[in-house]
């Protein structure tokens, strides 16, 4: 993030570290929703925040999935309006659907499953993260349904509606005894981070 | 279109065909729809405004958090199917009305809001019809998982029936190829050789055709396994030159296999199925080809293309050509499906299963490489095919032949295939040499070359040639006393006998088949420029076709008569003493009492099989007299796991029935210890005289008590001569051995001879004097020197029984020593005789 970067926003560090903290509670709570379906321990990576253009935020998912993903996207819309992610490597979607599906389904019929299933997965989740966040801030944002997305990270990403939007979060999760590794971002626009900026940084004195 | 009345919208939400429930922050019913309420368990409780008692959400389900989740954060929920699939208890009545069946779910729940106020939408689609399709495709899908599997279980039992008949066929075509084998080695008249040759090449042709369809179902069922080893092409393709020769000759057709000189070149694979593939092609070429040759070229990997690790495997490339009637385009492209000729016709007129290139194709494809033809009708067809293969772990080192070069050779064959190849050998090992294509130029050649005081010591000449026959410039060099020094080697067709050859055998120095092979030309060189000219004696070797003897005893179990008979038989001939045991129990008893120097064994046998036999006889409790005799499986199942099989039995090697003769004698020479391969005359020579002594037999032999074999027998007397089946009978003196040894060089082989004499009598008595002092150490010390300048000149029988002695007196055993001390001095007095009656 340099100060040169046009869509960077100035965090100091101490409200840099009350965003991550915000994050880290709704993706818990997203944890523990999704370890409760699972019934398995979900870990969390500390979340990276970062601001960065639509094309960084294809690069780094690129980066990260190594190919085709799978996502459910929801829209958040009210004080804050973004678009949330859930993001699997396309390989992994199908293992976490597995999981969760009686185990005696064949892999055809899991195939046929994998959609619906991951999406209200993705809901669950999303919502969970989400939910917690809104809370923390003290704000009311509404999400959309979910929808579910696949493709490359540049179809997923194009797919949605704004292309301007720039702050980028992520939130590394697993369920170590499954090789199952996902990622939650939020991706939002300008007017939205500003907000988001006055908020924190109004959290940051209150924890002052 | 904004609907303008409360009244419109009310019946827009009762119309909708999928259900529409409205809860307020407390969770009740604001609104239903009717199509909701109408599926509701009690739907006069439905009406707007009051609780619903059909409709309880329970705390603490999804759908209640879904809702908590709208209300009072504002999130849209989807509840799918798949986890869910009826959080509403909504029903609906059967086709007949009898029963009411639960309706399946999907839903959705959306937050809403007005000022204040918050309310939770929740959407209720009937995937019902869905759902059932689903379990419809799902049950097909299930039924067809089943029928596949009865399929492929179908299929193995197929595969497992065509091993099993592959066993049941071969075993029958053992007694018929096996025994008209020998019955053709057996006096005949030329009629009943004929119909026994008859019934070999039938046998012979429906057992490849039996091999065709065995491998097809094979490559089918995905069962062909690729035995990999290290193997050398040039060998290889000689061998399938060997195999089709006679083919070839009958026809009257050139086989040039392979077209030049292949060096060194080693990889690793499936050597069996290569052969099997070039023999395919090379077999097809002969038979489609009328006139003219048929040729094999090997193309090493492009240098330029050659991976950067040694290990990975390359490309080589190998082609088979004729002049026969070829191929036009659309017999090209059909002719590697399965089951195809190039026209039915054809099949009429050629016979074949049409399988041959359909599993040359499968076979090249497995290997990792491609196969095709091109041709011209009436000219000819090249097939061409590629094969990746990885170089080999170990590559042996051809035999050099540089002693050949002060050879100066001279080349007669019309044939410029021929011509070529002999040429790159010739020119490989650096041989001085000459082409010329016909006899009258070989003449012209040969007096030039005394003319130029640079005459041809070898002269390599073509049998059938137009104008001048090789036979007839053979006898026109051998009648002018001029060229008396050259040595003539006549090349033959490998199918033929030569028996029209013998009476004009005196005239060559040695034979030499077409088509020709790079080791046999070496061999047949090296062997002719150290003989003597006018010595007759390699001649009648080349052409003696007795099969080599072994000293050996073998036990033969298996419990087929025939097949016993086929394996005795032929054992027999190679020298060899036959015991035969019906069953794997039979033969464990047999082994407890005698000893043998190898086992074939038969694996599908009653009572006790071969691998049980073989386990229990590697078994040091067992009680057999050696627990690690070599064992060789018979083994009519021809799976190469079957091999693996017998190998983790504890056998050493396999042969696959029908027994063919070569393979056995190339398994005996392989496994049979040393001692029993050691030259024996076949026919006794007239000319020796009877020995006197008790202790030594007729012939050039002497008879010693072995202690090795006494030692499992302590009861019996080991230092005397005991039963006969205890005796090893060992030549007095190899004098072939000894001179081979020394380069055939006469004034050398005497002084060495001389030396040998003189100094044995020294060694002698200072073994005697040891013996005397009775110190043993110095006794082994000198038994050894005189074993090893025994062995050295050929002096077997003294060598022998100075082993011995070096034995006894590692075990300290005195009395044996002071008993064969005698039988040592006698050996040698024979050896004396022997050497100065030959080289004095």
């Amino acid at each position: 993030m340099s100060a040169d970067d046009p869509f960077a926003i100035a965090l100091n560090p101490l409200e840099m570290d009350s965003l991550s903290e915000v994050i880290n509670i709704g993706m818990s709570h997203a944890a523990t929703a999704l370890g409760e379906m699972i019934n398995e321990r979900v870990q969390l990576d500390v979340p990276e925040v970062r601001f960065l253009s639509c094309d960084d935020v294809i690069e780094q998912l690129n980066n990260l999935s190594g190919g085709n993903v799978s996502a459910v996207c929801q829209r958040f819309d009210g004080s804050i309006g973004g678009d949330a992610l859930l993001l699997f490597p396309e390989d992994k979607s199908l293992d976490l659907v597995r999981l969760l599906l009686s185990s005696d389904m064949s892999l055809e019929m899991l195939t046929q499953l994998e959609q619906e299933a991951l999406t209200e997965v993705g809901n669950i989740i999303l919502n969970a993260c989400f939910g917690k966040i809104a809370n923390s801030l003290n704000i009311t944002m509404e999400s959309t349904l979910p929808s579910y997305l696949m493709g490359s990270c540049e179809e997923v990403i194009g797919n949605l509606d704004d292309q301007t939007r720039v702050l980028f979060m992520r939130v590394d999760f697993s369920v170590p005894n499954h090789d199952i590794r996902g990622f939650v971002t939020f991706i939002m626009d300008i007017e939205s981070t500003e907000i988001l900026h006055g908020l924190i940084s109004h959290l940051a004195t209150r924890y002052q | 279109m904004q609907p303008s009345s409360p009244l419109l919208q009310t019946s827009l939400i009762n119309r909708l065909n999928h259900g529409v429930l409205l809860l307020d922050h407390q969770l009740n019913v604001v609104t239903a729809n009717h199509w909701l309420r109408n599926r509701l368990k009690s739907p006069t409780d439905a009406d707007a405004g009051k609780p619903i008692t059909g409709l309880r959400i329970e705390k603490n389900s999804r759908f209640f958090g879904a809702c908590s989740d709208a209300i009072e954060l504002g999130l849209a929920s989807l509840l799918s199917n798949s986890f869910h699939p009826h959080p509403l208890p909504l029903f609906i009545k059967n086709q007949s009305g009898t029963q009411e069946i639960i309706i399946q779910q999907e839903l959705t729940i959306s937050p809403l809001r007005e000022d204040d106020a918050r309310y939770c939408l929740v959407e209720v689609v009937d995937v019902s019809r869905e759902i059932g399709r689903e379990e419809v495709l799902r049950e097909k899908a299930a039924d067809l998982a089943q029928a596949r599997d009865i399929a492929e279980h179908t299929n193995r039992l197929k595969s497992d029936f065509l091993a099993n008949m592959s066993h049941e066929i071969r075993t029958p075509m053992n007694g018929i190829l096996g025994m008209t084998s020998l019955l053709m080695d057996s006096p005949l008249t030329k009629q009943q050789l004929k119909q026994a040759q008859t019934i070999k090449s039938s046998g012979e042709f429906l057992l490849s055709i039996i091999n065709d369809i065995l491998d097809f179902s094979k490559i089918e069922a995905g069962k062909l396994e690729l035995e990999i080893i290290d193997f050398e092409f040039g060998t290889l393709l000689e061998e399938v030159a060997d195999l089709l020769a006679y083919r070839a000759y009958e026809k009257k057709l050139e086989l040039i296999c392979p077209s030049g000189v292949i060096e060194g070149q080693w990889y690793r694979g499936d050597a069996g199925r290569i052969r099997q593939i070039l023999t395919n092609l090379v077999s097809n070429a002969l038979k489609f080809t009328e006139k003219g040759e048929v040729k094999v070229c090997f193309f090493p990997p492009d240098p330029d293309q050659l991976p950067t690790d040694q290990h990975q495997p390359r490309m080589v490339n190998l082609t088979v050509s004729d002049t026969g009637i070829g191929l036009n385009e659309e017999q090209q492209q059909k002719l590697f499906e399965r089951f195809s000729q190039a026209d039915s016709s054809t099949s009429r007129q050629f016979g074949g299963t049409g399988l041959g290139l359909s599993i040359s194709k499968q076979l090249v494809e497995q290997m990792g490489g491609q196969i095709s033809v091109t041709s011209l009708p009436g000219e000819g067809s090249v097939f061409s095919f590629s094969l990746q293969l990885e170089p080999a772990e170990t590559c042996l080192v051809a035999p050099t032949m540089d002693h050949l070069s002060s050879q100066h050779i001279l080349v007669v064959d019309d044939s410029e295939a021929s011509q070529k190849l002999l040429e790159q050998s010739l020119q490989r090992w650096n041989i001085n040499h000459q082409i010329v294509s016909s006899g009258p130029q070989a003449l012209q050649a040969l007096y030039d070359g005394i003319a130029n005081q640079n005459p041809f010591s070898i002269v390599l000449i073509d049998s059938d040639m137009p104008g001048m026959s090789g036979i007839s410039l053979c006898r026109t060099v051998r009648d002018d006393p001029q060229l008396s020094d050259s040595r003539l080697v006549l090349l033959i067709p490998r199918g033929r006998r030569g028996d029209s050859l013998k009476r004009d055998k005196a005239k060559f120095n040695g034979f030499l088949s077409k088509p020709i092979q790079q080791t046999e030309l070496g061999e047949t060189l090296i062997n002719v420029a150290r003989i003597n000219v006018n010595d007759t004696h390699f001649a009648q070797q080349t052409e003696n076709i007795d099969p080599p003897q072994f000293h050996a005893r073998v036990l033969v179990v298996e419990d087929n008569i025939t097949n016993q008979m086929v394996a005795k038989g032929m054992l027999q001939r190679f020298g060899i003493d036959v015991e035969v045991a019906g069953n794997g129990a039979e033969a464990v008893a047999t082994l407890k009492q005698i000893p043998f120097d190898l086992i074939l064994m038969d694996c599908q046998m009653p009572v006790m099989d071969g691998y049980e036999a073989t386990s229990t006889i590697r078994t040091p409790e067992s009680g057999v007299l050696d627990p690690s005799l070599p064992i060789i499986a018979l083994t009519a199942n021809a799976m190469s796991d079957d091999r693996q099989h017998c190998i983790d039995a504890g056998m050493n090697d396999y042969i696959t029935k029908p027994v063919d003769p070569s393979t056995l004698l190339k398994r005996l020479q392989r496994w049979l210890p040393p001692h029993c391969s050691e030259p024996v005359p076949s026919r006794p020579e007239p000319s020796q005289p009877p020995v006197a002594s008790s202790v030594l037999s007729a012939s050039n032999k002497v008879v010693l008590p072995t202690t090795i074999e006494t030692a499992h027998q302590p009861d019996s007397h080991s230092n005397q001569p005991a039963m006969e089946s205890n005796l090893v009978k060992v030549e007095v003196f190899d004098h072939c051995g000894m001179a081979a040894r020394l380069l055939n060089d006469d004034e050398l082989i005497r002084t060495v001879a001389t030396t040998f004499l003189n100094d044995m009598d020294e060694q002698i008595n200072r073994l005697e004097a040891v013996l005397e002092t009775s110190e043993v150490e110095q006794c082994q010390v000198q038994a050894h020197k005189i074993k090893g300048a025994a062995a050295n000149v050929g002096g077997l029988a003294l060598s022998q029984i100075a082993l011995e002695l070096e034995q006894a007196s590692q075990q300290h055993n005195l009395p044996l020593i002071k008993t064969q001390f005698p039988i040592l001095q006698q050996c040698f007095g024979q050896l004396k005789t022997e050497m100065s009656k030959r080289l004095f």
